[in-house]
Formats: C-alpha cells, sequence, structure tokens
C-alpha cells in the first residue's frame, strides 16, 4: 500500500502503477492533441526518473499512437558514463527500445568536463548545455519530440529557486509540453505531475534497475537539494503544495508557443538561440577556432532511425 | 526483533536493530527522525510497500527508501 496524502488516496501496488500511467496518458493525450510529433524520444541518462520515463511511455504506447525511442548521451565522464550506459543500454533491451547513443567525444574529441575546463566555466552548466543542444538537435533531425524525467519535485523547485534568487514572477512560464518552433524540436515533460517519491514506488515497484549512484561532478550541496528537502517538508504538512506552486505557474503549452514566435535561429547551427550565435557554437568557437554545431548536427543526421 | 535499513544513493547508510515485539511504522520513522513524504518503506519479506500506520511484529525486516538523500 501506498498512501498519497495529497489525493486523500491508499492505494495497492497494482492500483497505484494505474493511477499513475492513467495521470500520464492525461499529459500524453492533451499533448497529442496540441499537435506533439507522435516519434517520441526518451531522454535516459540511467538514473530513477528517465527510466521510470521510459517504461511508462513504452507501456502507454501499447494503447496510444506512439513510436517510442531511448536517447543516450555519452559525456565521457569516464566510469561513471560507462556504467551508466551499460545499465541504459541494458534496460533497452529488454524493453526492445531502440537506443540512440550520441557521444560527444566521438563529434568533439573530449568529453564534456575537459570542455569546461577550457572554458573555464562551472561543469555542470557546460553539461547541460552540451545535453540541451544535442537533445534538441536530435529531435529536430528526427522531427520528433523529446520526453525529459522532470518530475513535479524537479518543476517546482526550479520556480521556487527563480522566485528566490533572481528572475522573478513576471517571467516564470512552466509547461508540460514546449511545441516545436523554429530550431527547436518539440519536448514534453509526461512526469510533471508526479511527484519524486511516486517516481520512486514506481521504480521499486516494478523492478526497474537503474544507477543509483551520482555523477562524480554533483555538488555535495546545492540550492536545489535545499529546496527540494524544504518543499517536502512543508507537503508533509500541508499536502498538495507542490501541485498548488505548479498550479500558479502553469501555463497553456499555446503561451509557449506565442512566446517562442519571436525566438530566432543560430546564424552558424541554424537551431533556436537567445543571440545570434548560439552558446553552444560560441563556447566551441572558443576551444576549436571552429563552431560545432553543424558537425554535430551531421553526425546526429546519421543516427537518426530511417523507420 | 525489527530490522531497519535506511537506504539513499544506492546504499545503506544505516542500520537500526530494534528490540520491539510490535512497533508502527511512524514510529519508526519519527525515531529516525524522517517524515512520510521523503521515504517509501518495503517490507523485505513480504515484498509489499508499508504505509505509516501498519504495525510491525516479530522478525520483521523493513528497508526504508530516502527520496532525498540526508543524514539520519
Amino acid at each position: 500500500m501506498i498512501r498519497l496524502r495529497y489525493a486523500k488516496l491508499a492505494l495497492c501496488e497494482e492500483h497505484f502503477v494505474e493511477y499513475i500511467h492513467k495521470r500520464v496518458r492525461i499529459i500524453i493525450e492533451k499533448a497529442l492533441r496540441h499537435g506533439m510529433p507522435k516519434r517520441i524520444v526518451a531522454a535516459v541518462s540511467g538514473g530513477k526518473d528517465s527510466m521510470v520515463l521510459l517504461h511508462i511511455l513504452v507501456k502507454l504506447s501499447k494503447t496510444l499512437p506512439l513510436k517510442v525511442y531511448a536517447a543516450f548521451i555519452d559525456l565521457g565522464i569516464g566510469d561513471y558514463s560507462d556504467r551508466t550506459r551499460k545499465v541504459v543500454e541494458d534496460y533497452c533491451n529488454d524493453l526492445g527500445v531502440e537506443l540512440i547513443i550520441l557521444e560527444v567525444r566521438k563529434v568533439l574529441g573530449i568529453s564534456v568536463n575537459e570542455l569546461s575546463r577550457t572554458v573555464k566555466k562551472p561543469v555542470c552548466s557546460i553539461c547541460g548545455l552540451v545535453k540541451r543542444y544535442f537533445l534538441n538537435a536530435l529531435g529536430v533531425e528526427m522531427g520528433a519530440t523529446i520526453a525529459t524525467g522532470h518530475h513535479l519535485d524537479d518543476i517546482v523547485s526550479y520556480v521556487v529557486k527563480n522566485v528566490l534568487t533572481h528572475l522573478g514572477e513576471e517571467h516564470l512560464k512552466v509547461s508540460y509540453l514546449l511545441p516545436q518552433a523554429k530550431g527547436a524540436s518539440a519536448k514534453v515533460r509526461p512526469l510533471i505531475r508526479i511527484s519524486e517519491r511516486e517516481v520512486l514506488a514506481y521504480a521499486l515497484l516494478n523492478n526497474i534497475k537503474y544507477f543509483e549512484g551520482a555523477c562524480p561532478f554533483a555538488p555535495r550541496k546545492s540550492i536545489d537539494g535545499l529546496i527540494k528537502r524544504v518543499l517536502t517538508e512543508i507537503e508533509s504538512e500541508y499536502p498538495g503544495t507542490k501541485l498548488a506552486i505548479l498550479s500558479k505557474y502553469e501555463v497553456p503549452p499555446e503561451e509557449i508557443s506565442k512566446a517562442l514566435e519571436s525566438s530566432i535561429t543560430c546564424s552558424s547551427c541554424g537551431l533556436i538561440s537567445l543571440s545570434n550565435v548560439c552558446a553552444f557554437c560560441r563556447y566551441t568557437q572558443m576551444v576549436f577556432d571552429k563552431a560545432m554545431g553543424l558537425e554535430v548536427r551531421k553526425y546526429i543526421k546519421e543516427l537518426v532511425p530511417k523507420d | 526483533m525489527i530490522e531497519v535499513k535506511v537506504r539513499a544513493k544506492g546504499r545503506v547508510i544505516k542500520r537500526v536493530m530494534l528490540f520491539k515485539e510490535r512497533i508502527r511504522v511512524i514510529d519508526v520513522l519519527r525515531y529516525l527522525g524522517l517524515n512520510e513524504e521523503e521515504v517509501i518503506v518495503i517490507d523485505v519479506k513480504k515484498g509489499k510497500m508499508l504505509t505509516h500506520d501498519v504495525v510491525l511484529e516479530g522478525d520483521s525486516e523493513i528497508i526504508v527508501y530516502m527520496v532525498y538523500p540526508r543524514e539520519v
């Protein structure tokens, strides 16, 4: 049995799994109605969130018009990347899902930590940039939707962090779907209404083998972790707080589309950018004396499944 | 005797033996300084997930999975 206090429910194992499927299905059906491409690529890292996402998508694809793929980015972080890759490969084999492996070292010749050292930026910010770039490029080349394992706790902690720090409330918009735009693939967050506790329970109940370790570069202390813990404490006293915060900042995908209408594309690689040249092309230009965006797109094009 | 293992980040971070015949899950969590929202409790022998109000009896063994690892 699991007790979900925000919903005033206590569910047995079987009905809990059914309940999670139902809630993710609602998000996917809404996204499909908004024109989300039916080819869907689950971005998997080997951690529990993305593995649970992949498991649910595969289950739902039996009754929904979805063609599910998985994509793993090999960041070249030694033993950590090897171990997470093995976990993902084994799990995709078990599920019978086509896995696309994008190797950063193969196209850039260096790993993300080496890249971050060269451009003198924190490794986590360069890693995030590279992952976002590779996944967006894959989505664009495939004409597919990229599904990520961001769950309720991730989104709510992002919102709270931005309210507390710099961005301010007026710019904060979150949605389960970021529609396609010039140089940007559609992105969906099917777990947006599922808490991390539910994700963990789902993983344990379905015997999902995920990588439990942490990235060697993950900071010991982070404001995100602290916010998540504080929010969980508030949630235990006032169930439903996380969902209430989400609903305050959640906007329909149309509003995101409108904001994306004025977006521009990188003059070098043609993918979505905030300025004339995107951050990825800018940083790679600094390191290789050549913007690598187009090289990455060419590399990814060769990996795109043909069907 | 009731054996409690607390797991986080893929390993057991605390192991406690409670010399009690009967104890509720919520009391075990309180003893560890944890709340229900940050854990998933599994009965190892039955392979079942437990809610806070379940009474553990005799030779039970439970694993407390922490959602957000921290010191307990």
